[in-house]
């Protein structure tokens, strides 16, 4: 590796046509003069600094966190609000088609920005959030579609229907929080997915509707919850510190 | 005369440096990434890497995704500890506790 990386774009030349993904550093350029830089100045452009790269090692978790919030609030919601208070009978079909529909809202968004972060960041973080991804999809997709094939062969009814998917739902979102808070050496990701897990049992003890309210509520609180912490913790990293005073002499 | 070490101790370098070791060992950051973070234009962020990659403490990966090349730097193993060791001498001439 030489020195000059100019010298390095000109040896990993771009087919002919082909428009370069970024932006090409010129022959010679001087630097920019530089501020004179005293010791309180450099330890609060480092925090600065070290903020905004941590942000970009989170990945999208505050994005997921607002998203996969706002989705259990209002989908939830909506399934408590237009079920009728008799039990046995579940919600009507518009309001299963406004969760479903939410649903997959919420994995485009996650897929397309997990996509434009994975193209910003390579490494072993990159990996693992990849990873980390993949098994929330196979989750999912095996979680449900087994509880499908149990309710189809069992024939059961319609708020033990209800119960079952709300159970693995909870169970699945909160064992891969925390999973999650290994992956990302993230603590508080862990309590987030024991709260989210206790939801499993209390949403069956309560039943429906009720259950569809704990879910949106509670679940769908504490993840919104969980994106405000995160938001004041980040900017909270980026602000400058007071000086310490100093010992009179 | 601070002391300090005078490959980071510059303002844009200081920030590079930082920024980069926020980031989990191993990891680096595509150079459009970090030109966006810290707000720098292509020509000083390129200097600057430059000046960190002459004194070990980054490596400057150039590959192609596809058919458009990227360019991706990351701190070296050296980079942090003299990162660690610049925030401890930072630390000791502001009276903070390391």
């Amino acid at each position: 590796m030489t020195d000059n990386p100019a010298a390095h774009q000109t040896a990993a030349e771009p087919p002919p046509g082909q428009p370069p993904s970024d932006p090409q550093p010129p022959e010679h350029h001087p630097p920019d003069p530089e501020p004179d830089l005293d010791p309180r100045l450099a330890m609060d452009l480092s925090r600065e600094a070290a903020a905004r790269g941590a942000a970009l090692g989170s990945g999208v978790g505050r994005l997921d966190l607002a998203t996969w919030g706002l989705i259990w609030l209002i989908g939830y919601g909506t399934l408590w609000i237009a079920a009728p208070d008799s039990a046995g009978e579940g919600p009507p079909a518009w309001a299963f088609v406004v969760f479903f529909g939410l649903l997959g809202l919420g994995v485009a968004v996650s897929a397309i920005a997990g996509a434009k972060h994975g193209g910003q960041l390579v490494g072993p973080s990159s990996q693992a959030g990849m990873l980390y991804g993949f098994s929330w999809a196979v989750a999912f997709a095996v979680g449900m579609s087994t509880a499908g094939i149990i309710v189809g062969r069992y024939d059961l009814s319609g708020a033990v229907v209800g119960v079952i998917y709300n159970f693995l739902a909870a169970l699945i979102t909160g064992s891969l929080y925390m999973a999650g808070s290994a992956v990302f050496k993230d603590p508080p990701m862990f309590w987030t997915g024991v709260v989210m897990v206790g939801l499993a049992p209390i949403g069956a003890l309560v039943g429906l509707p009720t259950g569809y309210l704990v879910m949106a509520l509670v679940g769908g609180g504490l993840m919104l919850g969980g994106f405000a912490l995160e938001t004041w913790r980040s900017r909270r990293a980026a602000q400058p510190r007071p000086s310490p005073r100093r010992r009179p002499t | 005369m601070t002391g300090l070490d005078p490959v980071i101790h510059a303002a844009t370098r200081l920030r590079i440096v930082a920024a980069l070791n926020a980031l989990e060992p191993g990891d680096k950051v595509a150079f459009s990434a970090l030109q966006k973070m810290l707000g720098l234009t292509v020509g000083n962020l390129s200097v600057h890497l430059t000046k960190l990659e002459a004194a070990g403490y980054l490596t400057i990966d150039k590959t192609f995704e596809g058919r458009k090349p990227a360019t991706y730097a990351g701190l070296t193993a050296q980079g942090r500890a003299a990162f660690e060791q610049y925030l401890t001498d930072l630390k000791a001439l502001l009276g903070e506790t390391p």
